[in-house]
């Protein structure tokens, strides 16, 4: 991060901001990349990063995952015209994007989609989103159980009720 | 025990129950709630004590003898205890709240049929009462998520898939039918029409009861009355798309007026097919619009008032839209309008109601199928769409209209009133012969007054013809126009007051193209604008189309109409465009 950010005071000239996560891990990026989150970016424009954006909903290490992909996208963002990665390509996005994604352990996923709710960074929610989707989509309930280890808590007479009041949505 | 259950006849068994008892009870109650809450739901209650209370008042207070007390307090321990037995049915309502404080509802029926009701305030860290699951991945994270990023994630989702998560586990029996998104198909009912019904009602009430956002609302329906009802919902709910399709083989479905009220300030995109609106309160009789059905394809809204373009154009469907008493002018933004073969139903009926509605029109298209469209259009309604035309916009006077004429290269035709406010139709036939550019243009004199002089007088100053109003169809246009070879203005004023409008039809290769250039200075109204309208109406081979364009300037100025319009090809396709003065290929050829 240290690097990706003394790069970015020469470039993009924008001012440094620091955030902190919950245990206390500090992460300096420029407003650029800090403002695609809309939280922050909220936050510049009422002044008060001076001393830090504490982050006590956002963990370490998720926010190293966020940072990451601020910088990837800080190009992309309407933000100011900043185009310090404007060498990344959109391929290279995308494949950077996919790999995130599809690389994350449920756990993690489940709190970048919280952490980007929280920042609000519309793109990464919806990417992160459209992840969790795609893992249930297609499954039967029984592959959704398994694969977000959630309990079925009805019993056979329940469930079997409730199959039966949507039953349109489950014969394809 | 026993001792309580031989009681002597006539002593009420209460005031042999000992307090103890009944506290043992309770006890006992409120373990199997607890014990049962604990592994159905992930909220905790903080008054179980009451409820079990309450449950026990509630048969202390029912129970005929200390039997049936002792009965009825196992059958409920036995009911929480293990499964839901036939007899108990337990809902949970969970209305979410801002952080995690929830309200439950907890009914159970006994044998009796007798509801006991058991309310409780619930209030929760959703892991810390959660059992920890049994699968080998660890914990369930998803169901932590707070609800609006569930609905996000299942926004990505089919619907039919958004669903399906209703049998996951209890938490999310619910959680779908908060979805922004609604699409619903009757085929994936199989048509079953009652289960259709009955699931969307189901859907909507407890959307309503959880004050759910609506975003977009999409129905594929095979004639269920309640359609109407859903649609209005879906629009009093701010939808922003509302989409709605009656089975294609069926009759269009009839929105009935009394319960659809289109009119939201979010709704973006209405599309209805194979759908009717109500005729006009007096048009129920005998006329064709007893049978008017319309087909939205794509309607624009921002507001019922603010739509500005729709295209209504089935072949076989009529559509009149229901005029609001006394309201302001239903389509106040409607630019652009696209309306079928029907429009032409009722002497124009409809097309006028559309254009009485619609004070910025600028461009009506009709699609018309009739290959010979033509011939089939009478000169009645010919001269309706003058009219039409005039109800929106008039020449202010008649040298307004020369100088709209004589900006004009692509006239064919001059018809004019003789009758007008300033000026006879002589007078404009002199002014025409007298300019160079307007000279060859034949000239028809129409009006209402057979008085021969006039006639004469009109036809020695270089009229090309005098017609009779009110014009019957011999009079025009057909066989004594075919023989005109040039190109024909008519200037055309209208019943209504100091209305002019000029016409042009090209008559040469049988087209007819129509150009009505009228400006009306709005006076009254809060438009000062000038307006000019086009009305071409041209044969083509495969699909001719009639445009009507109305142009406004907003400095007040006339603008003169000019249309550009271009081929005379079979590709159907009428193109006006409203740049300067550049006119090609108006049937000059």
């Amino acid at each position: 991060m240290a690097a990706a950010a003394a790069e970015a005071t020469t470039d993009g000239g924008g001012k440094m901001i620091i955030l902190i996560s919950a245990d206390g891990k500090r992460f300096e990026v420029t407003e650029a990349v800090a403002s695609q989150s809309q939280l922050i970016s909220n936050m510049i424009e009422d002044d008060c990063t001076e001393n830090g954006v504490r982050l006590p909903n956002v963990d370490g290490d998720i926010l190293t995952m966020v940072v990451d992909y601020c910088n990837m996208h800080a190009g992309d963002a309407a933000a100011a015209g900043d185009t310090m990665k404007a060498s990344s390509t959109e391929e290279e996005l995308k494949k950077f994007d996919a790999e995130l994604v599809q690389a994350l352990e449920n756990p993690v996923l489940f709190k970048l989609i919280l952490a980007a709710n929280f920042l609000n960074i519309k793109s990464l929610l919806d990417m992160t989103c459209q992840r969790v989707a795609d893992m249930m989509s297609g499954k039967t309930p029984e592959q959704m159980r398994e694969t977000f280890s959630i309990e079925n808590d009805f019993t056979p007479e329940e469930e079997a009720a409730i199959r039966q009041e949507n039953a349109w949505a489950f014969d394809d | 025990m026993d001792e309580l259950g031989i009681i002597e006849e006539g002593v009420d068994w209460r005031t042999r129950l000992g307090q103890d008892i009944r506290d043992r009870v309770k006890r006992d109650i409120l373990f199997s709630l607890q014990m049962k809450l604990q592994t159905t739901t992930s909220t905790t209650l903080i008054d179980l004590q009451k409820v079990a209370a309450r449950i026990e008042e509630r048969i202390y207070k029912i129970a005929i003898d200390f039997g049936d007390y002792l009965r009825r307090i196992s059958l409920i321990k036995g009911d929480l205890d293990d499964s839901y037995p036939l007899m108990l049915n337990n809902f949970l309502h969970i209305h979410q709240q801002a952080s995690t404080s929830s309200f439950f509802l907890l009914h159970q029926k006994n044998k009796q049929g007798q509801i006991i009701q058991a309310e409780g305030n619930v209030q929760g860290t959703s892991s810390s009462s959660h059992k920890e699951p049994s699968h080998p991945h660890g914990k369930d994270r998803i169901s932590e998520l707070p609800n609006d990023l569930i609905h996000h994630i299942m926004s990505f989702l089919s619907m039919k898939e958004a669903v399906r998560t209703s049998v996951l586990s209890h938490w999310w029996v619910n959680k779908w039918t908060c979805l922004q998104s609604i699409k619903l198909d009757i085929n994936w009912f199989r048509l079953d029409r009652e289960k259709f019904r009955s699931s969307i009602d189901k859907l909507l009430l407890s959307r309503d009861h959880l004050d759910a956002p609506m975003d977009t609302f999409q129905l594929d329906s095979f004639a269920v009355d309640r359609a109407s009802s859903w649609i209005n919902h879906a629009i009093k709910h701010n939808a922003k798309v509302v989409k709605f399709s009656e089975y294609p083989s069926w009759e269009p479905f009839y929105l009935d007026p009394e319960l659809v009220e289109f009119s939201s300030r979010y709704l973006k995109t209405l599309e209805l097919t194979n759908a009717a609106l109500n005729e006009m309160g007096q048009q129920t009789g005998s006329s064709s619009f007893t049978n008017s059905y319309l087909t939205f394809t794509t309607i624009t809204l921002v507001d019922a008032s603010d739509v500005t373009s729709i295209e209504l154009t089935a072949t076989d469907r009529q559509f009149t839209f229901m005029e609001q008493q006394g309201s302001r002018q239903m389509f106040r933004n409607l630019r652009t309008l696209r309306l079928g073969e029907w429009c032409m139903a009722d002497n124009f009926l409809p097309l006028r109601q559309y254009v009485n509605h619609s004070p910025v029109l600028r461009k009506v298209f009709l699609k018309l199928s009739l290959v010979d469209w033509w011939s089939e259009l009478t000169t009645n309604q010919l001269m309706a769409l003058v009219e039409i035309s005039s109800g929106v916009t008039a020449v202010e006077s008649v040298m307004q209209a020369l100088m709209f004429l004589d900006s004009e290269h692509d006239v064919n035709m001059i018809v004019s009133d003789y009758c007008m406010p300033d000026m006879t139709g002589y007078d404009l036939l002199m002014e025409v012969k007298k300019s160079p550019k307007l000279a060859h243009l034949p000239v028809v004199i129409a009006s209402s007054d057979n008085i021969p002089e006039r006639i004469r007088k009109c036809l020695d100053g270089g009229a090309k013809d005098y017609i009779l109003k009110p014009v019957k169809i011999v009079d025009l246009p057909r066989g004594k126009t075919h023989e005109e070879d040039g190109p024909i203005l008519v200037s055309l004023q209208m019943k209504l007051k100091t209305t002019t409008s000029t016409t042009l039809i090209d008559l040469q290769n049988g087209d007819y193209l129509w150009r009505t250039g009228l400006i009306k200075g709005d006076l009254d109204d809060s438009y000062p604008v000038l307006l000019n309208n086009f009305l071409h109406v041209r044969k083509q081979a495969s699909t001719p189309s009639v445009v009507l364009l109305h142009e406004k300037n907003k400095h007040g100025e006339i603008i003169h109409a000019q249309g550009n319009v271009q081929g005379t090809s079979s590709s159907g396709e009428l193109v006006v465009q409203t740049h300067d003065q550049s006119v090609d290929g108006i049937g000059l050829n």
